[in-house]
């Protein structure tokens, strides 16, 4: 019966599917034939000039009919101009802009090497009318930012990380203090989608989120998209993060490195077969012992969780290769690994703890050139992240293990026909998640938590994303991805009496859908190019996420656990609209942004209480409360690309709100993350070839959490009466860092940098969470109850050492 | 050698940098209603026992004269069973605090019954439910020297726990110098994981509050010790096991506590109104 229903639903799937597709095919593919006339193609690629790599993202102008496009992953781009002469620009942001005239009465192809700004000494100070990208992108609300970027700003303890970055851009907040979790208009932090090389990563933080697991060496570049995501992304509402690796060079072998307080790290890349391919290998290591245990010791600043004795360390590997087959096929491979192992113990009481934790990932990524007007992407990938927590106290023993794994395939095809530019492919990926598997003993009895659950889903997605222009000066870029979620067995379900004994264990055979969830995702971004240098877009996105974190605190910690969508968890859906306006001021070197946008999120989940909790109990259905949130606002972003000094201000206003049922009454309330006024400023200034400044300022509301009203007494206890949750508001954050770094160039093939970089440096006690301290002996009348914000950083200088030859 | 420096240079610097700073707030916080609290529980064989107080603004000063105000001593309070209902009288008892308790006189506690207590003060009223369960009997109890040690041990209890649902909360008295009984450390247990099953469980010494635990937590040579193995409702349970979470989490960043213990209270009042299911140990542990 179960199997018939399952196959009923497939087919209605399937059917489903088709129609949408076809009808989109109809509508998209039809409509720009009625409007094109006599004109001509120009392809070609553009790479970097001195290592040879491709170049993405590069925007191409045409001065002449204000049309634009933007090279894909591969370095390709193409764009049908009329007939005529055209003066065309390349630029990319790190590059010398190129300009070239061409005369158009057939389709050509060329390719178009692009200088870095750092090798052509006296071209740093040039013009800059060049950076449209963003006016001329289909893209909105995104952001990109290189690595030559990355490693001029300031950072925590001398170790840059493109995260944290991220979060200075307009619409992205750090969830706390120098944490790795962070939220994107209103998202919470499960709601990103982070790819390592478009492999998921589930938790991108070393030590306890303060710390990214990206070696910063190995990252090429960062770019967010907060709305108009294209439909070739999926499974999380609120953002796509796509972190490309640099995967070595092309001429000679290069060694990199750097030598900092709490970690160093190695990578040596080149060249082989000749230099048909190139490879990378890396790796990281903390010695952050010396340092873990005084920061843990103020951190949990309750005499009785007071440890003696702690051991803390983290390390990462990474290795990526890019091997050309053919002319037509090129194969790449990355590969990360790290780990964060954590212990803890206080002899006296008999108390040992140990977490660790790490991810794993694996990809192989093909790329198949047709011809000069399409390619095939294939990516086929493994991720997963698990964490393992175990703690003991003289007779009583208790752990818990928790993984994500996840085996995936997306494959795409990417056409251009004339000005339009088709995007197709499907996605799938298997889910083996084990959320909580509990050991647990009381001296020599163990606890009966049953037999553990491995849950198991199929997630897919078929997406379509088409961009044409109407006119020289509308454009659409449009996409449906229909996806859906089977959750499905082996599944072993426990099931308790009345009286909670475990009477049966309920088997679902491989394969036997448990779940089964499906939503067509409408994707839309309309650009009306006003002229050169301004643009006005709007966009509509529906995304609907199936996987669910289960957190336990505001901060993001290793031991959040993802739990799929089942019959009693329903996927969130999230719908978000946005307008925005954007410039450039040609010669000045500015572009400027505004947004505003609006979202909804549905099915959101509270979980009331702890990790431990959910895991203890079977059925999470009495922990979890069901609601929706929305978020609206503002954004400002005014950003310098080019000359001695760069950088951006970012100022967003917003406001997040939830509501549930059961908490507050069933009214709107802020979320924990709502936060007013954010402003970040962001500044870079080269001040000769050898030196060069940095500094980045931010202000943000203090965010909403529940606070006490009073207190009574039970039992000699002074326990606390809350007020309603999040109504309250912390201490706005604030904080300036600077950096400041010295290359030095010894020999020609061998250059390093010093950088000085200090935290914090007006030393602003932010706090990081505020808790109540109890103290004195109430049978003696003395009692003091008072509030007391624990901060975590004050101003930290640092210094590290990088080199490359 | 080097390496030595490098290290120590390390430890200076991260030393003298990663001083997290504890900084008192200035928060403006409305002043919460005003609530009858009730601290009371009856067992079987004995009389119910209530404490009573009100609770106050977060941000009062708490001293002797504060403290005092949050007593409630002129307040009316009624058992209630069945038919029958007496006002309790309030006596001074220097082993509680605050040291005065209403006592009851003529109802005594009786295993299955359903007991209600009604506290009334200054036109405001609060009321409670609660059942004394069947009790549990211990198999056995002894004293389990700790590893390594010959004098400090902990006190180790098995039983086979009956095959219906059951919550159970363990107190203990030290003679040696508690006044009261405590509870343990793991307020309310819950049989979810033995239900049915034989069970063990170990307790150390019970702190007398969890503001300002007592460093020696063992039991040692030459103690006497009271235990009383209480069976209690599943209100009751929820009650205990909130305020431990309340108690342990407060002040711990990495864990969700901010939301309200759960009472069992209605009306204008907060706190718990519980019933025990007692069966009573003492162990006089030999030198």
């Amino acid at each position: 019966m179960g199997e018939d229903l399952l196959a009923t639903r497939f087919n209605m799937l399937i059917f489903r599917i088709f129609k949408k597709i076809q009808l989109s095919i109809l509508f998209i593919f039809f409509l720009p034939y009625l409007i094109f006339s006599q004109e001509y193609i120009i392809k070609g690629t553009v790479i970097d000039k001195t290592t040879s790599q491709i170049l993405s993202s590069v925007s191409i102008h045409d001065k002449t009919s204000l049309q634009g496009t933007i090279t894909d992953e591969s370095g390709n781009f193409k764009i049908l101009l009329p007939g005529g002469e055209h003066k065309i620009e390349f630029s990319y942001t790190g590059y010398l802009r190129v300009d070239t005239t061409i005369f158009l009465s057939e389709n050509i192809e060329i390719s178009i090497s692009l200088n870095p700004l750092t090798v052509s000494v006296g071209e740093i100070t040039i013009s800059a009318d060049g950076v449209k990208d963003h006016v001329n992108s289909p893209l909105m609300g995104s952001f990109t930012l290189t690595n030559k970027e990355m490693m001029k700003l300031p950072s925590l303890l001398g170790e840059p990380d493109p995260l944290k970055l991220l979060q200075l851009t307009p619409g992205v907040q750090a969830g706390s203090e120098g944490n790795m979790g962070f939220y994107v208009r209103g998202g919470g932090t499960d709601q990103n989608l982070i790819l390592y090389d478009n492999t998921i990563v589930y938790n991108p933080g070393h030590l306890l989120g303060f710390f990214s697991i990206f070696n910063p060496e190995i990252i090429k570049d960062v770019s967010i998209i907060k709305s108009g995501i294209p439909a070739q992304y999926g499974g999380k509402l609120s953002s796509v993060i796509r972190m490309n690796s640099y995967k070595g060079n092309k001429d000679s072998v290069e060694v990199m490195g750097s030598i900092g307080l709490i970690s160093s790290r190695i990578s040596v890349g080149g060249p082989f077969l000749k230099g048909k391919g190139t490879f990378i290998l890396g790796a990281r290591r903390t010695y952050l012992e010396l340092m873990v245990e005084p920061l843990i010791r103020h951190l949990v600043n309750n005499k009785a969780l007071f440890t003696e004795k702690s051991i803390y360390n983290f390390w990462d590997t990474n290795a990526g290769a890019s091997l050309k087959i053919t002319s037509r096929d090129n194969i790449s491979f990355s590969g990360y690994y790290g780990r964060d192992n954590f212990t803890m113990g206080r002899a006296g009481m008999k108390q040992k703890s140990s977490l660790n934790w790490g991810n794993i990932m694996a990809t192989l990524h093909w790329i198949h050139k047709f011809n000069d007007n399409g390619e095939w992407n294939t990516n086929i990938s493994l991720t997963k992240y698990e964490f393992d927590l175990i703690g003991s106290q003289a007779d009583y023993f208790f752990g818990l293990f928790s993984s994500v794994k996840d085996y995936s395939i997306k494959s795409n095809i990417s056409l251009r026909k004339g000005m339009r530019q088709i995007t197709t492919g499907f996605e799938l990926t298997e889910h083996i998640f084990i959320p909580n598997r509990i050991d647990a003993q009381a001296g020599s009895f163990k606890l009966n938590f049953g037999q553990f659950s491995v849950m198991n889903a199929l997630e897919g997605g078929i997406f379509f994303d088409e961009e044409f222009s109407l006119s020289s000066k509308l454009s659409v870029t449009g996409g449906l991805r229909v996806s859906f979620f089977n959750h499905h067995g082996p599944f072993r379900e426990i099931l308790r009496n009345s009286m909670d004994q475990i009477t049966d264990t309920m088997y679902y055979p491989a394969g036997k859908s448990l779940a089964f969830f499906i939503n067509p995702e409408p994707r839309l971004v309309i650009k009306y190019q006003t002229n050169e240098n301004t643009s006005i877009k709007a966009s509509y996105m529906r995304i609907a996420q199936y996987i669910h974190l289960a957190t336990s605190a505001t901060a993001s910690l290793p031991t959040d656990i993802w739990i799929p969508s089942t019959s009693d968890l329903k996927p969130m859906i999230g719908d978000q609209l946005s307008i925005g306006y954007f410039r450039n001021f040609p010669g000045k070197g500015f572009e400027f942004s505004t947004e505003v946008y609006y979202k909804k999120m549905s099915n959101q989940l509270e979980f009331l209480r702890g990790v431990v909790y959910n895991s203890i109990y079977g059925s999470m259905e009495d922990n979890i409360e069901s609601g929706y949130g929305q978020s609206y606002g503002v954004e400002f972003y005014l950003r310098k690309k080019t000359g001695k000094s760069t950088g951006w201000l970012s100022y967003t206003l917003s406001r997040t709100e939830q509501k549930f049922d059961n908490i507050n009454s069933g009214l709107i309330y802020p979320a924990k993350y709502d936060r007013r006024h954010e402003v970040s400023l962001v500044y870079i200034r080269k001040f000769s070839e050898k030196w060069s400044g940095s500094a980045v300022l931010i202000y943000i509301s203090g965010n909403a959490f529940t606070m006490p009203l009073g207190r009574y007494i039970i039992q000699g206890n002074i326990v606390n009466q809350y007020g309603d949750v999040n109504s309250f508001r912390m201490p706005p954050y604030h904080r300036m860092d600077m950096a400041l770094t010295r290359k030095i160039v010894t020999r020609k093939n061998w250059s390093s940098i010093l950088s000085f970089s200090v935290y914090n440096i007006y030393n602003r006690a932010n706090p990081y969470f505020i808790y109540f301290e109890a103290s004195g002996d109430i049978e003696k009348y003395s009692m003091k109850v008072r509030p007391v914000a624990v901060s975590l950083f004050p101003v930290i200088p640092s210094v590290s050492w990088s080199f490359k030859f | 050698m080097k390496e030595i420096l490098f290290k120590l240079l390390l430890v200076i610097i991260l030393s003298t940098t990663t001083i997290c700073c504890n900084n008192d707030l200035d928060l403006n916080m409305p002043e919460p209603d005003d609530k009858i609290v009730i601290d009371g529980w009856i067992e079987n064989g004995q009389f119910a026992k209530v404490l009573l107080t009100r609770n106050s603004p977060y941000f009062s000063s708490i001293d002797s004269a504060s403290l005092r105000a949050m007593v409630l001593t002129r307040a009316k309070v009624t058992l209630t069973v069945g038919n029958e209902s007496e006002v309790l009288i309030l006596r001074r008892n220097d082993d509680f605090f605050p040291p005065y308790i209403y006592e009851g006189n003529e109802i005594i506690g009786d295993t299955g019954k359903i007991y209600k207590i009604t506290a009334e003060y200054g036109g405001k009223e609060a009321w409670a439910y609660t059942t004394i369960p069947e009790e549990v009997k211990l198999d056995t109890i002894y004293f389990k020297p700790d590893p390594g040690s010959d004098s400090l041990g902990i006190i180790y209890m098995e039983f086979r726990d009956p095959p219906v649902k059951n919550y159970y909360r363990i107190l203990s008295k030290c003679f040696r110098d508690d006044h009261r009984f405590y509870s343990s450390m793991i307020m309310g247990i819950d049989d979810i994981f033995f239900n049915g099953e034989k069970f063990g469980l170990s307790i150390s010494r019970s702190p007398e509050s969890f503001i300002s635990s007592k460093p020696n937590k063992y039991f040692k040579l030459g103690d006497t010790v009271s235990v009383k193995f209480c069976t209690i409702d599943k209100a009751h349970y929820e009650f205990w096991n909130s305020f431990q979470d309340e108690v342990f989490n407060v002040s711990n960043p990495f864990a969700a506590s901010l939301s309200s213990i759960k009472s069992n209270v209605q009306g204008d009042g907060l706190g718990i109104w519980g019933g025990y299911g007692v069966s009573f140990y003492t162990l006089i542990i030999k030198e």
